[in-house]
């Protein structure tokens, strides 16, 4: 009976610490995948990058009179490439989101630049991109989500509390994109 | 014979003790696989990035295949054909043939198409077909045309169209110059000798049917007719070289985790307990050696 208890205990030994094991390498990954998709977001945002110096270039010659409009993307692109942080990326990339959105609606008023088949080209590809952007940054906030409840949970609350896991913070929309938006209807009188 | 009955217990217990072990252990891997499926989020398709991801879509066939049992149009599908063996001291099914299908397919959520390499896929389907004929049992699962599936597995970037056409022509100019009777017929002036313009022309011809043939897969391709998004024209979800986890299931998130857990609770409580009660009667049968 005695083996039969020891060989009991051993199972049982290795059995918690398999499970801490199984949590601890979770966790650990967790933190690497939230990583990792910031760094897949970052990756779409240096290509709408590249996109934006060749839209510039496009709309230069047609938008003689939005030059400001065009020089703030362009000051907005050269930030982004100095920021650092995930809070300083994430700012700029919704200031420059803004940025285009304009530059996409005063286009409205250059038809010869609507129909440009280069400038027509560069808006689809821009908005695949920023359709992209959004799936990633939903899927980043989906593995935070997933990491901060876990942190929370028994008995992953216990091995985060040992490794000093803080909650990660969601990409959250700033108070310009949650704003109502403003439609005026001008109606022929 | 009690003797005989007494080797045979014997054996059973030993091979039922590491068994024990080895069920204790892989319900440790499962729980690693539940708490991976758990952890990592769903993508939308258009947007998967390259390495391990989840995705949940419905199954499209490149090749439909035709059931071999069921009959049925499906995508993938494995089979199992098991023999009834009886000997004086058992009576068990041994395996005669299994066949895990792996022609890829198309997996297509509302953002887009992307291609699934089933090859060396572990499966989590239902049990399509059964039946004993002949003291043999023929089983079938399989992926419907049509039919929504789970996916977790590694986007990899497949070759481009370019690069297999560059390679494929590389390798019919080999086999014709290892060929005597391919090579002599490059010779156009008929002079013996195949010069600089001649190998050329050669290369040309070979490209042009090397192009030909390519084309309708290319047009495929370029017509969308799976709506594949361009930047997943060449990406392929299949088995990673780095993670090694690869799952297909026609169940939700929620229902694999869910048989998940069984499978865990099972393999290591029934492992620890089979390990024990074996354990328990190897002591008992090497008491009874020590007091003879």
């Amino acid at each position: 009976m005695g083996i039969v208890i020891i060989v009991l205990i051993v199972f049982v030994v290795i059995g918690v610490f398999l499970y801490f094991v199984s949590i601890y390498n979770g966790l650990i990954k967790l933190r690497r995948d939230i990583d990792k998709n910031w760094s897949n977001i970052d990756v779409l945002l240096k290509q709408r990058h590249d996109e934006i110096t060749k839209l510039v270039k496009v709309c230069e010659g047609y938008m003689k009179y939005e030059r400001e409009t065009l020089e703030k993307i362009v000051g907005l692109r050269t930030e982004y490439l100095k920021a650092g942080t995930v809070e300083e990326k994430e700012k700029i990339d919704t200031a420059i989101t803004g940025a285009l959105k304009t530059i996409f609606a005063v286009a409205e008023s250059y038809p010869e630049l609507k129909s440009n088949n280069n400038f027509i080209q560069l808006q689809n590809r821009i908005s695949e991109i920023e359709n992209m952007i959004a799936d990633r940054r939903e899927l980043y906030n989906d593995s935070v989500n997933i990491y901060n409840i876990r942190i929370h949970q028994i008995p992953d609350m216990i091995v985060a509390r040992m490794l000093n896991y803080q909650d990660r913070p969601l990409f959250e929309a700033t108070p310009e994109e949650k704003k109502d938006v403003d439609i005026k209807f001008e109606f022929p009188k | 014979m009690k003797t005989d009955i007494d080797t045979r217990i014997f054996i059973w217990s030993i091979i039922g003790f590491f068994a024990g072990i080895y069920f204790f252990f892989t319900g440790f891997r499962k729980l690693w696989t539940k708490r991976l499926i758990q952890n990592i989020p769903t993508s939308k398709i258009r947007s998967i990035a390259m390495g391990l991801v989840e995705i949940n879509g419905i199954a499209i066939p490149d090749v439909l295949l035709t059931g071999p049992y069921t009959k049925a149009s499906c995508v993938f599908y494995h089979i199992l054909v098991e023999r009834l063996v009886r000997t004086q001291k058992s009576t068990q099914w041994v395996k005669e043939l299994e066949l895990k299908t792996d022609i890829p397919f198309f997996v297509k959520d509302d953002t887009g198409a992307v291609i699934v390499d089933p090859s060396d896929v572990e499966t989590d389907l239902p049990l399509r077909y059964t039946n004993i004929e002949n003291g043999r049992r023929y089983r079938e699962w399989n992926i419907m045309e049509g039919e929504p599936i789970y996916v977790l597995g590694t986007a990899k970037r497949l070759e481009g169209i370019e690069e297999k056409m560059q390679k494929e022509v590389e390798a019919r100019i080999k086999e014709i110059i290892e060929n005597p009777d391919e090579k002599i017929k490059l010779d156009i002036n008929k002079d013996m000798w195949i010069d600089e313009e001649e190998w050329r022309l050669a290369r040309e011809k070979v490209k042009e049917e090397v192009r030909k043939e390519f084309e309708g897969i290319e047009s495929n391709i370029k017509q969308g007719r799976y709506n594949i998004p361009d930047n997943l024209q060449n990406i392929v979800i299949g088995k990673g070289e780095l993670d090694r986890h690869f799952i297909i299931s026609n169940k939700s998130e929620k229902e694999l985790v869910e048989s998940y857990k069984y499978k865990i609770f099972f393999s290591i409580f029934g492992g620890i307990v089979l390990s024990l009660v074996c354990l328990k009667i190897l002591l008992y049968y090497a008491f009874k050696i020590i007091i003879k």
